[in-house]
């Protein structure tokens, strides 16, 4: 975001969204922290609190305190979290014991008292702090943000002051006065290392204060939150002070029914585990469902088939010869819903077969519509990425409810090469981009098929809940099954990657909702091998198998698909493409890839 | 939705489910917070049963196995560890004499059981069998072998196999299995997965001490009442309809909750206490530390917010009833109670979900969940798959075992093909009544056979020593020193070396030395609960700064509360709404320091920091209040304190007035603040002078001093309470002293210095840091009772005392305290500021001397460290050791307890020189001095069965780390302020650590039962057992292995269970055999 800074600046709109969502983070990671029971989750939700704070003050304009946070907390929170053991530490020393309800009842309330708490605690630190302002020259000074942070610093000191009060370690006027002191020097300390860093990161003037003034708040908004805050916060000292002079104040019912309700709200992190668990099931419940449904492939072709068959009109322009060259080519790159061919010889044959037919099969296909593609008529090719675009979905459905290793690669490969049909049909031409895209998925699949032949050799045709933990019996094999996995999800710095990026970027793919399609297959895919790896690495261990790890001449070819895959995501464009791409397009292309 | 039944159940009813809940809770055991790690058996509760049967309810129930795998023990016999010999004697048990003819060999059935131990002859699992077959050399030789085989083989039908999984399946249901999980295992759901994860959330935030800064409201209605408080308000997490009003209906007390849920799930009483077992045991680490909560009425978190099994049980079946009722609706339209599942599956006439749930996989208790929807696929091809794949599968095994056989039997295949099939059957059925699960008890006991024989062998050159001692009665020469260890198997080592550099008579005793206190640390709050924790405090023990402290003490304690001002600052700015974002970002620079400091110089970072913490907080010497104050001593010390605060405050409220500061007006003050009714009446008795107070201001003085100052009658009377408790009365102390010295065995030839030396450990950022401190002091170090007990025996008049009963003290003996750091082996003396001049040369040589015996000790144990290859010098040991005692990220500060092995009751002359390896428990016993045997009784109710504690719990951690264990430290996280977790949400773990018992992959820990050892007439060691059940569980149910060393006719005897001793035989593996075999008659 820092780096954009500049781009954000421009836009008021989005600044605001930003602070809102941050201070949302902010609140909400904080009120979850307070809850957690453990001190990871707790660590955890304090993160994602201070993750909020820092988007809040880039929406606020101040980017360099950001990053000045950042560093700061990362430093903060390294050092707790690697501390963590250390609880039980701290539990031995001074173990906590449960809130006692002490009624002590104080009748005498003296006016006095309560005022000078209210000086000390409250408006002291305000005024150092006013003060501490005034002297710098931060260019944050005369924008809203400084009432915000000013807010969070008066809090915080006023925060500190009522803990020192409440341990009755101020106990003389001197040493009260010492602390204020004290207070003084590290909000001075800290404003003036704050006013260095930023004009370190942005040492150009008036860029800042720009920042600043693009994140103004509508006034009448501004002032309405800065009265709540400062309500709800002297509210709160009262509250806290009152509770720490031992008098308790009778809150309202409604009051604590809503502070339960809240309790619950943050105990269950906001209900989004059970809500993403429950999404989850209720989907795969679904896929399960359609699956197993023996009509379901007959509606999907039907659809399928009203959906192109408009398009259908259009193959009277095409000779004889292109049709069948063109279905010759999706049974080879499977296009729903001529797919069935493809499935099938890769999870019916025997041996090597079915790894050599998903690297042979698709680069093939590819060569041979090639030729084709500037023939087709473009109103057939809308009909064709409709298609890709359904077949990409219905393989990763597929490929989502399998349990038998090698469907779920024939499927997912459906998936993926569904984008490519999709991407040959909008772009009309065949590009190196859908060469390196299409070598790249068919050495990814090829790959996985040879990893999963070799577990086959060993123990059989296994079904996934069937075999699992692999990962401490065969380490050899682990290591290359997760990095072929990696390459298969699209990460860099594998070919798949490259791929992706090729396809998404090229000049002609407009912003639509095909991309979205694009977009959950991939998701899909990663859902779905990761899980694959998941459950033959690290699921369930069985003691009755006997493993044996790959041998060196089986690691070899896997070693070496992985390296070409490699070989394809790091080579640079310029060396695949003719002439045909414009000078300007390939150095996008290299920026974005080496900017990964 | 069915009516809630709101007839609430009689009072009797609720007694007997309490009592029968108490029954089901057996199988977990009660879990210590980790503020005093105890170690302890974790199948405590099933001491009363034989060791196999309670490992084989462990596994039924906690699905944790019992013992190391196969494939480890097999290694142990490759590497020598375990001798063949030893093997074969433990198999004698097993054997009958049987043979078969294999052409022209006779195989007998010994041999075809010892084949199968060392070389597993068990085929590949069924799924994998053709690719295995595949695979080998001798395919085609299998084959045939499988077709020779076809006639003699018939596996049962189809039908019958259905059928007896239907039976099996439905006399599982609610012995051993739940509906729950059920449920999970045929439909695929996961709602075990879901109960569990609603228990844990609810026990994490319900027995929190103080870790979230928003605590759970409503927790003082009990365990129960806040989870209904509260789930009464919540959206249902696993989607249970109308979850609220639902929760609402229920009854309020938990009892009622309980029957009405079971009642509701239909389960037959009969079974109820196995079904409540098997809910208790899916969350044993929560359910076993609730069960140490309700056991704890004065624990102040139990009192302020109760928990108890019941209201535990309450809240997860409620769950389960719902869950179960809804997936059951959903997936099979019936209704989810035991009845209509029960009926289901009879109607259905075949066992749903993975084929053979019960039978084919009896290794598995708790099943891995199958993927959803992935349940029903399998059915389909495993029911394709039934007939003559199967009839073939079964051949191919059988095939494949004989030729595995033959090979381990060294017999050529051919002779296979030679023999007729009901022969060879035979052979099969040998090894299937001998399978691969029932290995484990006859490697267990080949192991502990040769670790046995090891430590006789090494403990008969000894025997003439003993001899020699007896003789003399007493010996002239006084040693060097006496120091006495505690028990601990590492304090074995150290002995061993500081015998080695002087001479110096060592001993071994519970490190809490007889004194049982509640000890409270200068500056402390609270108070540490100093003894084995199946003992209860008597006495109270405080740490007071010593006299002649005044500034420093002063300085001492500002800087204490600073510090202490410091941690609650940033405590209260971390832990809020608002605060902690410009506190990091103000503060978090700072955090660079230890950040870099701990990973890149740690000797440096700590050294510094200590340094630190001494100017801020200079360190103050200190005595113990051993003493007890007779009443009127406490009530005159309270008056001069109470006079001192009043004047004080006098002082402080009208400095600025002519304040009469008489004793006599403070006294006054100070009765009238006391005597709160008779305040009005004791004002005109004053003297008349005037105070410059007026009467009105007098009074509000007076309540000020009551409410403000805490002089009042409430006050003072806990005050005479605490100090009353503290202290030990004379005669305690004689006592105490006399005990303990009795009891080690040292009652004449006593040093001019007598060591008593408690253990504690230093370790950094180590959850598990009281697992390395003194068990025998609950969880703590031992240096408080260690002071205590040389404090007491240091005393003239308490020595007076123990003259008069025979146990006479040298004048020129004394007594002082030490701690052994287990970690760093540094020893640290206490209390010398009382030694007397005459011995400095002593305590000088004695200092000198531990410090060598701790280089030494270092370098012993630094050799055991597996990341260290080479032999270190002793004073880079020491660096070492006192490096990886301040390392943040070390995993294994020191080995701890684990290697423990054997536990000896004698005396030292039996071990002294023996090198044991750190791997045997000493407490001295000098069975002379006993002649009751009253000493033995205590010695072997006490802290044997501590013993028995820790070698069980580093046994079962280390046999299954995942289930008795608690993992690897890599994923824990400290929950509650009270134990760890694995990850974000598990359940807590309450064993050791992976990194405290293994090496890597391999045990550390070789996990065999204690060998206990006694140097005791038999016949007064039986009596001790025959009057303790728990001995009698011990020995007879083979928990504990007891060996007994004769001292008249030095004969080492072992104890047969239920039989009585038979002679430990020295020499040739035959006798050894022998031996053996009058075990066997006893089974």
């Amino acid at each position: 975001m820092n780096r954009l800074a500049p781009l954000y600046g421009l836009s008021p709109t989005t600044l605001h969204l930003v602070f809102a969502i941050g201070a949302m983070t902010a609140l909400l990671g904080a009120g979850m922290m307070l809850t957690q029971n453990d001190i990871k989750k707790t660590l955890g939700y304090s993160t994602i609190g201070q993750m909020g704070y820092m988007i809040m003050e880039c929406g606020l304009g101040a980017f360099a305190l950001a990053v000045f946070h950042l560093i700061a907390h990362g430093l903060f929170k390294a050092t707790i979290f690697l501390n963590c053991g250390h609880v039980i530490h701290a539990a031995r020393q001074e173990p906590r014991l449960p809130p006692k309800d002490e009624t002590v009842e104080q009748t005498d309330f003296s006016l006095l008292t309560w005022l000078t708490g209210f000086i000390t605690t409250l408006i002291l630190p305000l005024i150092i702090l006013l003060a501490a302002h005034g002297v710098l020259s931060l260019p944050l000074r005369n924008s809203q943000g400084v009432v915000i942070f000013l807010f969070f610093s008066w809090v915080t000191s006023s925060q500190a002051i009522l803990t020192l009060y409440r341990l009755r370690a101020v106990a003389s006027r001197k040493v009260a006065a010492l602390m204020l002191l004290t207070l003084l020097l590290v909000v001075s300390t800290y404003l003036l290392a704050v006013q260095a860093f930023t004009y370190f990161l942005y040492p150009a003037p008036g860029e800042v204060a720009a920042y600043f003034q693009a994140a103004a708040l509508p006034r009448w908004l501004f002032d309405v939150m800065v009265g709540a805050t400062a309500l709800a916060v002297i509210l709160g000292w009262v509250f806290i002070y009152a509770k720490g002079h031992g008098r308790s104040l009778r809150m309202p019912d409604w009051v604590n029914g809503v502070q339960t309700r809240f309790y619950l709200f943050f105990m269950n992190r906001l209900y989004v585990d059970a809500l993403a668990l429950r999404l989850g099931r209720g989907f795969t419940r679904v896929a399960h469902r359609l699956d197993t449904s023996r009509l379901f492939p007959y509606v999907a072709g039907l659809i399928a088939l009203g959906l192109v068959l408009p398009a259908a009109v259009w193959t009277g322009e095409l000779s004889a010869a292109n049709i069948t060259l063109f279905f010759v080519a999706a049974l080879m790159i499977p296009l729903f819903p001529l797919h069935g061919v493809y499935v099938a010889a890769l999870t019916r044959l025997p041996g090597y077969l079915p790894m050599c037919l998903a690297i042979l099969l698709p680069t093939v296909g590819l060569y041979g519509l090639m030729g084709l593609l500037p023939e087709m008529p473009a109103e057939f090719l809308k009909g064709v990425s409709v298609l890709a675009l359904f077949g990409a979905l219905y393989g990763s459905l597929k490929a989502l409810v399998q349990f038998r290793v090698t469907r779920l690669l024939a499927y997912a490969s459906l998936a993926f090469f569904s984008i490519l049909w999709w991407y040959l049909a909008v772009t009309g031409t065949s590009t190196p981009q859908a060469a390196v895209y299409t070598s790249a998925v068919a050495l990814v699949i090829g790959g996985l098929f040879l990893a999963w032949h070799r577990v086959q050799v060993r123990y059989g045709d296994l079904d996934l809940n069937q075999i699992g933990g692999l990962a401490r019996p065969m380490p050899r094999f682990a290591i290359l099954l997760s990095l072929l996995v990696m390459a298969a999800v699209g990460l860099p710095p594998f070919g798949l990657f490259s791929g992706y990026m090729a396809i998404l970027l090229h000049p002609s793919i407009v912003i639509s909702w095909d991309l979205m399609v694009i977009l959950l297959t991939w998701l899909a895919a990663s859902w779905y091998l990761f899980r694959l790896m998941q459950r033959l690495l690290f699921g369930p261990h069985r003691s009755d198998i006997r493993y044996e790890d790959l041998r060196p001449t089986e690691v070899a070819p896997l070693l070496i698909v992985l390296l070409i895959l490699l070989a394809l995501g790091i080579t640079p464009y310029g060396f695949f493409e003719s002439d045909a791409l414009t000078n300007s397009y390939r150095t996008a292309m290299e920026l974005m890839l080496w900017n990964k | 939705m069915e009516q809630v039944e709101t007839a609430p159940y009689s009072e009797t009813r609720r007694m007997q489910l309490r009592g029968l809940i108490l029954l089901s809770s057996e199988i977990i055991s009660q879990y210590w917070p980790m503020r005093t790690f105890v170690h302890h058996n974790p199948l405590h509760g099933l001491e009363d049963l034989h060791f196999e049967d309670a490992v084989r309810r462990g596994h039924q129930l906690l699905g944790g196995k019992g013992y190391l795998s196969n494939e480890l023990f097999r290694g142990y016999v490759r590497s020598g560890r375990i001798r063949p010999h030893h093997i074969d004697a433990a198999l004698k048990t097993l054997v009958h004499d049987k043979h078969v003819a294999l052409g022209a060999r006779e195989i007998s059935h010994f041999e075809v059981l010892r084949a199968h131990l060392l070389q597993g002859i068990t085929a590949p699992a069924e799924e994998t069998l053709d690719a295995q077959i595949n695979r080998r050399p001798d395919r085609t030789l299998i084959k045939t072998l499988a077709d020779h085989l076809t006639p003699a083989l018939n596996p049962p039908a189809i039908r019958e196999n259905l059928e007896a999984g239907v039976h099996e399946e439905r006399t599982a249901l609610g012995r051993r299995s739940t509906l729950a999980a059920w449920c999970d295992y045929t439909l695929g759901s996961q709602i075990m997965d879901q109960i569990n994860g609603e228990s844990i959330k609810w026990c994490e935030a319900f027995l929190d001490e103080g870790h979230a800064t928003w605590p759970m409201p409503g927790r003082e209605n009990g365990f129960y009442g806040a989870w209904k408080f509260l789930a009464e308000q919540e959206w249902s997490p696993c989607g249970i309809a109308d979850s609220r009003q639902k929760i609402a209906g229920l009854p309020t007390s938990p009892e009622d909750a309980l029957l009405e849920h079971l009642a509701a799930l239909g389960i037959p009483s009969e079974v109820w206490q196995d079904y409540l077992s098997l809910h208790l045991a899916a969350l044993p680490g929560w359910a076993g530390f609730i069960k140490w909560r309700a056991d704890q009425s004065d624990y102040e978190w139990q009192q302020v917010y109760p928990v108890d099994l019941v209201q535990y049980l309450a809240v997860r079946v409620w769950y389960e009833r719902e869950l179960v009722q809804k997936v059951c609706r959903e997936a099979l339209g019936i209704d989810g109670n035991f009845g209509a599942i029960s009926a289901d599956m009879q109607r259905r006439g075949s066992p749903k979900g993975r084929p053979s749930a019960h039978s084919a996989r009896e290794g598995e208790a708790h099943p891995a969940l199958p993927d959803e929807g992935a349940t029903r696929a399998p059915l389909n091809r495993y029911a394709a798959q039934f007939g003559p794949r199967r009839d073939h599968t079964t051949q191919l095994a059988a095939a494949w075992r004989l030729r595995t056989l033959a090979n381990a039997l060294e017999i050529a295949p051919d002779v296979l093909m030679e023999t007729a099939p009901q022969e060879l059957r035979v052979l099969l059925e040998w090894i299937d009544a001998f399978s691969e699960s029932d290995h484990g008890p006859v490697w267990l006991k080949a192991f502990e056979a040769g670790y046995q024989e090891q430590l006789i062998g090494k403990l008969r050159p000894n025997l003439s020593n003993l001899q020699a001692a007896v003789k003399d009665g007493q010996r002239v020469v006084r040693p060097q020193a006496q120091a006495i260890f505690c028990i601990d198997v590492r304090s074995e080592s150290f002995r061993r070396h500081l015998e080695a550099v002087g001479d110096y008579d060592t001993f071994g005793f519970a490190g809490f030395f007889t004194v049982f206190i509640r000890y409270r640390a200068l500056g402390s709050h609270h108070d540490t609960d100093q003894f084995p924790v199946i003992m209860k405090a008597k006495n109270a023990v405080r740490e007071v700064p010593r006299t002649y402290h005044g500034q420093l003490l002063s300085r001492h304690q500002a800087g204490t509360k600073l510090l202490h001002a410091g941690h609650e600052l940033l405590h209260d700015l971390k832990e809020n709404v608002v605060t902690p974002y410009v506190a990091v970002e103000s503060l978090g620079w700072f955090y660079s320091l230890p950040l870099i400091g701990k990973t890149v110089f740690p000797d440096w970072y700590r050294k510094w920091t200590v340094r630190l913490r001494r100017i801020f907080v200079p360190p103050v010497a200190t005595s113990l209040t051993v003493d007890k104050l007779s009443r009127d001593e406490v009530e005159e010390m309270l008056a001069a304190e109470q006079r001192a605060t009043i004047r004080r405050a006098l002082q402080e409220r009208f400095g600025d007035r002519d304040l009469n500061l008489s004793l006599e007006r403070l006294e006054a003050l100070r009765r009238r603040a006391l005597d709160e009714q008779s305040a009005d009446q004791q004002s005109p008795q004053a003297p008349s002078r005037s105070y410059a107070l007026s009467a009105g201001e007098e009074a509000a003085f007076v309540e000020e001093l009551r409410r403000h100052y805490r002089i009042n009658q409430g006050w003072a009377f806990t005050r005479m309470e605490r100090i009353t408790q503290t202290g030990f009365t004379l005669s305690e102390q004689a006592f105490t002293v006399e005990t303990a010295l009795r009891m080690m065995g040292l009652t004449r030839n006593f040093a001019r210095l007598v060591l008593f030396c408690g253990h504690g450990s230093s370790s950094d950022n180590n959850p598990f840091e009281a697992a390395l401190d003194c068990g025998a002091c609950g969880g703590n170090v031992g240096k408080p009772n260690a002071r205590v007990l040389a404090a007491m025996a240091n005393k003239p008049r308490v020595r007076e005392q123990l003259a008069n009963k025979g146990l006479s003290i040298p004048q020129d003996t004394y007594f002082i305290a030490g701690q052994h750091d287990t970690t760093t082996d540094e020893v640290q003396l206490f209390d010398l500021e009382d030694l007397p001049a005459t011995h400095l040369k002593d305590l000088l040589r004695l200092s000198r001397d531990l410090e060598e015996a701790g280089l030494h000790n270092s370098q012993e144990r630094c050799s055991r460290f597996p990341e260290i290859k080479t032999t270190l010098t002793p004073s880079r040991a020491a660096r070492e050791t006192r490096r990886r005692s301040g390392d943040w990220s070390q995993v294994r500060p020191e080995w701890g307890l684990s290697g423990n092995a054997a536990f000896i009751i004698g005396r030292r002359d039996l071990t002294r020189g023996v090198h044991l390896e750190g791997r045997v428990f000493l407490h001295s016993y000098d069975h002379g001095e006993d002649p009751t045997g009253r000493l033995l009784e205590i010695v072997m109710t006490g802290p044997q069965v501590v013993g028995q504690w820790i070698n069980m719990e580093h046994y079962f951690s280390t046999v299954d780390n995942e289930v008795y264990g608690s993992g690897s430290k890599i994923y824990h996280n400290v929950v509650g302020r009270v134990g760890i977790v694995s990850g974000p949400q598990s359940d807590l773990r309450t064993g050791l650590a992976w990194q405290t018992v293994m090496d890597g992959p391999r045990p550390y820990h070789e996990p065999m039962r204690l060998l206990t050892l006694i140097e005791a007439p038999r016949e007064r060691i039986s009596q001790v057992i025959r009057r303790h059940h728990v001995l009698q569980h011990f020995y007879d149910n083979e928990w504990v292995r007891l060996a007994a060393l004769d001292p008249e006719e030095k004969i080492f005897y072992r104890y047969i269970p239920k039989q009585g001793w038979t002679p430990f035989k020295n020499g040739s593996p035959s006798l050894e055999t022998k031996m053996f075999l009058k075990e066997e008659h006893s089974l």
